[in-house]
């Protein structure tokens, strides 16, 4: 029972990552349909942005700020010169074009600081663990549970008490709606964008705090489990990628920790299999996005 | 204070607009008439900046508004209440004018605005934080219209204020027109209701086929052989 209560623990750090991915991922997608497949090197400029910051012996917090910033200015420079000027194109479109990004990114990351992961050095405070009810806990998965749960709280108050918020909603229901009433779109975009970069940059963080190292490619595989979440939940969804990344998450952990190790090895086709089961008895996801469509 | 002049629309291959004229003068109501698909929807898009101009002008208070983005013809002050309503179903009824005066950049002056509307319209009071998408019909377009007047507009685009709703709300709905008027708003009114558009309203035009069929001051409108026998049922 205890194993279970401790690998529920570390499914719960997990999927909260997935959750925040997911969500950047759908707030964008509800708002300009737009599958941002370069989200993965968002989280990735985050890593680095903390990677960084501790080479030069920066303090922790200020390398975590910094972090964060980072993402927040990829995903809005994203925006501004690439899917700006690609407004109102076709899905597909715009799927390539952050295609293409994403591989930019990464052959830059990879010539440009190294192929293969780079260590970080975290306090041994941040590495231990503590005992609660009988339950040896680490430390680490106990502050990205907090960090999640901070998130997802902040930004349900984003998105239910400021006026951004609000239009960010509503432009999620209806854009040319939105500006018909005089708000301006590139705002709302660029709001949706940078919130999206703000939950890439804090996963970053705590996905570097867990691994500690970053490589070229720590975004990318994260980021792809949380596409299976976003679909999961519901494409455009926000509850529904919240709830997708944590299964996903609960998923990945209960299936590593479980399952006979002969059958390993198909770990991801067995998760995926399950994905495939629900979407066939719920094809738009477990919470489907409200969206009326207009041509 | 809005002139439109041989105003083109394409739709795809369809040219759903073809060379239409009309005006609406300050303070006055214009009505926008015809059948189902006879452009009327597609040309008041097109003047609120939402579909791309094919051919012609489209001048507000004299400057040319044909290119401009939405959100800037919005602020030049025309607001926009379209077909279907579009209310923001999800968001509350207080959401939807939270939303809607954020283009005032000053939280005193929305709030203000939202006073103002919810004494206009004391259903919306009652009914603030309720989702928008449970209203019925008629609160809808109240609310609809109250969302636009969020912007303080001089021109009021209205389409279809009426459609789908029941006969007493849509003599409230025209009482509403009448006294938007009777402040000096400006109002483009398109509409299936002729009698009661004709009876509102300064001039009409009628739209058949994307092209104007017959086009005057709404009295000698309501008079001619055309309109009575086709739209009066006389």
């Amino acid at each position: 029972m205890d194993v279970v209560i401790q690998q529920f623990v570390n499914a719960l750090s997990l999927g909260g990552i997935y959750a925040l991915l997911a969500l950047g991922l759908a707030i964008v997608f509800s708002i300009v349909r737009l599958i941002n497949f370069a989200h993965g090197e968002i989280m990735t400029v985050g890593g680095y942005g903390v990677f960084v910051c501790l080479l030069f012996g920066l303090p922790i917090p200020f390398a975590i700020i910094v972090g964060i910033l980072a993402s927040v200015a990829t995903a809005m420079l994203m925006e501004r010169v690439a899917f700006r000027a690609m407004r109102g194109a076709s899905v597909v479109s715009l799927l390539i074009t952050s295609f293409a990004i994403s591989e930019i990114l990464k052959v830059l990351f990879q010539n440009g600081i190294s192929a293969r992961p780079k260590p970080i050095q975290l306090p041994a405070s941040l590495s231990g663990s503590y005992e609660l009810a009988g339950l040896t806990i680490g430390v680490i998965p106990t502050i990205s549970i907090l960090t999640t749960l901070a998130a997802l709280t902040g930004l349900t108050l984003f998105l239910r008490r400021t006026e951004t918020g609000m239009a960010m909603r509503a432009a999620a229901e209806d854009f040319e709606m939105l500006r018909l009433l005089g708000v301006r779109a590139n705002r709302v975009v660029a709001a949706a964008f940078a919130l999206s970069g703000l939950l890439a940059g804090i996963a970053a963080v705590v996905w570097t705090a867990q691994r500690g190292s970053v490589d070229p490619l720590m975004g990318f595989y994260p980021v792809l489990k949380a596409f299976i979440a976003t679909v999961l939940g519901g494409l455009g969804s926000l509850s529904g990628a919240v709830l997708g990344g944590f299964l996903v998450g609960i998923f990945e952990v209960f299936s590593q920790a479980f399952l006979p190790a002969s059958l390993s090895p198909y770990r991801d086709a067995i998760v995926l299999s399950a994905v495939i089961a629900v979407l066939l008895v719920r094809p738009d996801g477990l919470i489907p996005a409200a969206k009326v469509d207009r041509s | 204070m809005l002139t439109v002049t041989d105003l083109s629309v394409h739709y795809g291959p369809v040219h759903a607009v073809k060379g239409v004229d009309l005006a609406v003068r300050a303070g006055s109501v214009t009505a926008l008439l015809g059948a189902n698909g006879a452009g009327k929807t597609t040309t008041l898009m097109a003047i609120a900046g939402a579909r791309k101009v094919s051919g012609g002008t489209i001048e507000f208070d004299g400057r040319s508004i044909v290119g401009t983005p939405p959100e800037d013809i919005i602020r030049a002050g025309l607001a926009v209440v379209p077909e279907g309503r579009r209310v923001f179903a999800s968001l509350s009824v207080l959401e939807n004018l939270v939303v809607a005066g954020s283009l005032a950049g000053d939280a005193a002056v929305s709030r203000a605005r939202r006073d103002e509307m919810m004494t206009r319209f004391p259903i919306l009071a009652e009914r603030r934080h309720q989702k928008a998408g449970l209203l019925s019909g008629g609160e809808q377009q109240m609310l609809a219209v109250a969302r636009g007047l969020m912007s303080a507009p001089r021109l009021l685009l209205l389409d279809e204020p009426s459609l789908g709703l029941a006969p007493q709300m849509v003599d409230r709905v025209f009482d509403l027109i009448e006294s938007l008027k009777a402040e000096g708003l400006a109002i483009l009114l398109v509409e299936q209701n002729v009698p009661l558009s004709l009876e509102i309203a300064d001039e009409a035009v009628v739209l058949a086929n994307g092209r104007v069929s017959i086009s005057g001051d709404a009295a000698s409108l309501a008079d001619s052989d055309l309109v009575r026998s086709a739209y009066l049922a006389a």
